[in-house]
């Protein structure tokens, strides 16, 4: 009898801990569920409002340090993930990654000279422009520039060049009476440049012939041109040949018929051999 | 009928089965707030750092330079 009433006593006692467990476990539920989380989302939003009135703040002092926070909270280098920091960027201006130093700033490399130049014209320029100050220099540069563009830009353009040459270096030596280096500069640039193409394209094709060539064919009693290279400009097939044939006609004067009958060694002759 | 306990004790175990899934349902999205929480505020907290850092360095420097006023 005893033991059946300490049975029951004990199952009393069972029902009653398992409901008191029922009762607290459903207590906490309820307790975080309608008390802890709201609050938590009420702290959240809060603390959302004070990062975005305190951000202008970061923004100012990294400006001043040149340094970049990592301000979004990231565990992860930002090399092994780039998708995070193309995700980042629109939020702010600057990248948000590990703390690093910047580059320097656009001030500091105002003081250097940045013009965009030729090959040859950077050399020519470290050589003579390192006296000078921004506006001469860029004076300097940029005219250069366009004689350079002209004289060295395409095939076709090498006569005019050897012509502009000319005539800016009758200009240039009226403008001479200024006295300035920068302009005897020019001049030699151009001189030289124009020497170079000279000796490139001369050696090249027989398509375009270069001054010197010319001069010297015209010591050795061609007659292939006057004071006009515009008819060499034009490199047409049938001249050449027919300076050839004057070569034959010249050997052989007697039994060829000649429309033009000067032989004079500064006039231009064109024989047209009808044999 | 030998053990009306039991079923009330089974009834009871069920309740309890199912308050404590609902409990670790709710205990989950308390953490992933507050990991959101931890992650923003991990911002927050470098700012008090600065500004912390600042403060100490303008005191410094008041006191350095002799310009440190009484508060009024």
């Amino acid at each position: 009898m005893d033991d059946e009433t300490n049975i029951e006593k004990l199952d009393q006692e069972i029902t009653l801990h398992l409901q008191k467990i029922d009762s607290n476990l459903g207590a906490c539920f309820k307790r975080i569920t309608q008390d802890i989380i709201p609050h938590v989302r009420k702290y959240s939003t809060i603390c959302d409002q004070i990062m975005d009135n305190t951000n202008w703040l970061s923004v100012m002092f990294q400006q001043t340090a040149n340094v970049d926070l990592n301000l979004n909270g990231s565990l992860v280098p930002p090399d092994q993930l780039p998708q995070q920091q193309q995700q980042q960027r629109p939020d702010s201006i600057f990248p948000q990654n590990v703390a690093k130093k910047r580059k320097s700033n656009e001030l500091d490399s105002s003081s250097e000279i940045i013009v965009p130049k030729l090959n040859k014209q950077q050399e020519k320029d470290s050589k003579d422009n390192k006296r000078k100050k921004d506006n001469n220099a860029r004076r300097n540069d940029f005219n250069d520039n366009d004689a350079n563009v002209t004289s060295t830009g395409q095939v076709l353009n090498v006569p005019d060049s050897s012509e502009d040459d000319e005539e800016n270096d009758m200009v240039t030596a009226n403008d001479n009476a200024d006295a300035d280096g920068s302009t005897m500069q020019r001049q030699s640039r151009k001189r030289k440049v124009s020497l170079l193409l000279q000796q490139q394209y001369g050696s090249s094709s027989s398509v375009l012939p270069s001054p010197t060539i010319i001069s010297t064919n015209k010591n050795t009693n061609l007659n292939l041109h006057d004071s006009t290279s515009s008819d060499m400009m034009d490199s047409s097939p049938l001249k050449q040949p027919s300076a050839h044939e004057e070569h034959s006609t010249k050997e052989l004067p007697g039994p060829s018929t000649d429309e033009g009958t000067d032989d004079n060694v500064n006039e231009l002759v064109i024989h047209f051999p009808t044999n | 009928m030998e053990n009306p306990y039991e079923q009330v004790q089974s009834n009871i175990l069920s309740r309890i089965i199912r308050n404590v899934e609902r409990l670790n349902q709710s205990v989950s999205t308390l953490n992933q707030e507050l990991e959101i929480i931890n992650k923003k505020n991990k911002s927050l907290e470098i700012m008090g750092q600065v500004s912390e850092n600042y403060h100490n360095s303008m005191q410094f420097n008041l006191e350095a330079t002799g310009n440190k006023k009484q508060p009024i």
